[in-house]
């Protein structure tokens, strides 16, 4: 009888939808665990429902990169098996109007793979794999925004081809080319910067196995702080953003082989840091699993929320050449 | 003698990729494969040095420079490469540096 009930429950889930209800600052910067639970809460919408509805009607703003990671949700199959998105427009006019600019409906709309929108410098998504040309265009076209010429910044060509490169060379071997990477990219003319967004939708850089394998080589070396506040609207736990801060800086110091066991890896991270602290970057971010990294800062922040992949956020600035 | 000179950005792309030719174009195995290793036996049969400019580039990833380099080190030995090979990165001295030491510890970049 017990068995009977549960299959009919979730015979019940799988034909209806899940309604989703987006925070009122939609923000992986800003807001990351609540937004990172957001779409955790539509990932099991897509696996256990016959659909997903966002609903944005108490939503306030949207930042790009949470627009980013909705884009490859509604978008990517790995993700939403196939099943639709719906949404639900926000109450506030100016979010509603902001959604539009920012792309996400007409994206899903006219289903193409590249648009340029009216205040967009460029949007992409791709889930090719390491693709030089376009890493070329995007450094030109993003180098013509802040500069008003095209310049070779090799620090930008770089951290680029690194990702890439790590997403394509996958954390989990057996895996590798199976997940795709997103990336969406903004030109604010406001703030003279162009935004990036990148989306490595594989385990993450803590979960991958030579990370852990180091993560539990370090276990009581580490000195143990309970102490919890708030940071970002997250709560930080004190012993496990150490924790996280020590893998991260072996992984930056070249100190943590790849996943393949060849020796001759591991030394994406350390340019990609290298890169984002030449001064051409305002902000540098990495969400990964429970960690939030803010490079530029050295800061690492762990996360009352889980994300199974890797986001890397950054702003390109004008640099003095 | 002249010295046997590869130019990357000229040569072979202004836009190298990563590790593999299966990872996209442009690799660093294509590289070797293409350009590199032909150019070293060049500068070794004819007891010249060879010269590789790596400016005008828009950028190197650390996957490129250890599987072209390092292959080139494995195969031929460390000594025998630094003693042939001279690189000039003027725009990024980090590359430079970065390829000595791949060539310097192929096991270990």
């Amino acid at each position: 009888m017990q068995r009977k009930n549960f299959i009919n429950r979730a015979k019940s889930r799988a034909s209806t939808p899940k309604t989703v209800k987006a925070p009122s600052t939609c923000s992986l910067i800003e807001n990351p665990a609540t937004a990172i639970k957001f779409f955790t809460s539509a990932e099991d919408g897509y696996r256990n429902h016959s659909a997903v509805v966002y609903d944005f009607t108490s939503t306030e703003e949207v930042t790009e990169t949470f627009a980013a990671a909705l884009i490859a949700h509604i978008k990517d199959r790995n993700i939403n098996l196939g099943k639709s998105s719906k949404i639900i427009w926000p109450e506030s006019q100016v979010c509603h109007q902001k959604l539009r600019k920012l792309g996400i409906f007409g994206k899903v709309e006219k289903d193409k793979n590249e648009i340029d929108l009216e205040h967009l410098q460029t949007q992409k998504l791709t889930n090719s794999k390491v693709q030089n040309q376009l890493a070329k265009e995007i450094v030109n076209s993003s180098s013509q925004f802040i500069y008003g010429e095209t310049v070779r910044i090799k620090e930008l060509y770089s951290i680029l081809i690194e990702i890439m490169a790590n997403t394509n060379n996958h954390a989990d071997v057996k895996n590798s080319g199976k997940y795709p990477w997103w990336m969406v990219i903004f030109g604010d003319s406001k703030l003279d910067v162009v935004k990036f967004v990148l989306l490595d939708l594989g385990v993450g850089i803590f979960e991958s196995l030579p990370v852990k394998k180091f993560g539990y080589r370090i276990q009581g070396t580490l000195p143990v702080l309970e102490t919890q506040r708030l940071h970002l609207g997250m709560k930080i736990n004190y012993m496990r953003a150490n924790r996280l801060a020590t893998i991260f800086n072996a992984l930056s110091e070249g100190r943590i082989n790849s996943s393949t066991q060849d020796p001759t890896r591991g030394r994406g991270i350390p340019r990609i840091v290298d890169c984002a602290k030449s001064g051409h970057f305002r902000k540098f971010n990495i969400i990964t699993n429970d960690a939030f990294i803010d490079v530029v800062q050295d800061s690492v922040y762990a996360m009352d929320a889980h994300f199974s992949g890797t986001i890397y956020y950054f702003e390109l600035k004008k640099f003095q050449l | 003698m002249s010295n046997v000179k590869i130019r990357i950005a000229e040569d072979f792309s202004d836009a190298p990729g990563a590790r593999y030719k299966k990872d996209g174009p442009d690799s660093g195995e294509l590289f070797y494969d293409v350009l590199l290793k032909e150019k070293f036996e060049q500068a070794l049969s004819e007891h010249s040095k060879l010269v590789v400019d790596m400016d005008r580039t828009y950028g190197y990833a650390t996957s490129f420079l250890s599987e072209a380099f390092g292959k080139l080190s494995e195969n031929y030995g460390p000594e025998t490469v630094l003693s042939v090979l001279e690189i000039i990165s003027h725009e990024d001295e980090s590359v430079r540096d970065y390829t000595l030491e791949i060539i310097k510890n192929p096991n270990k970049k």
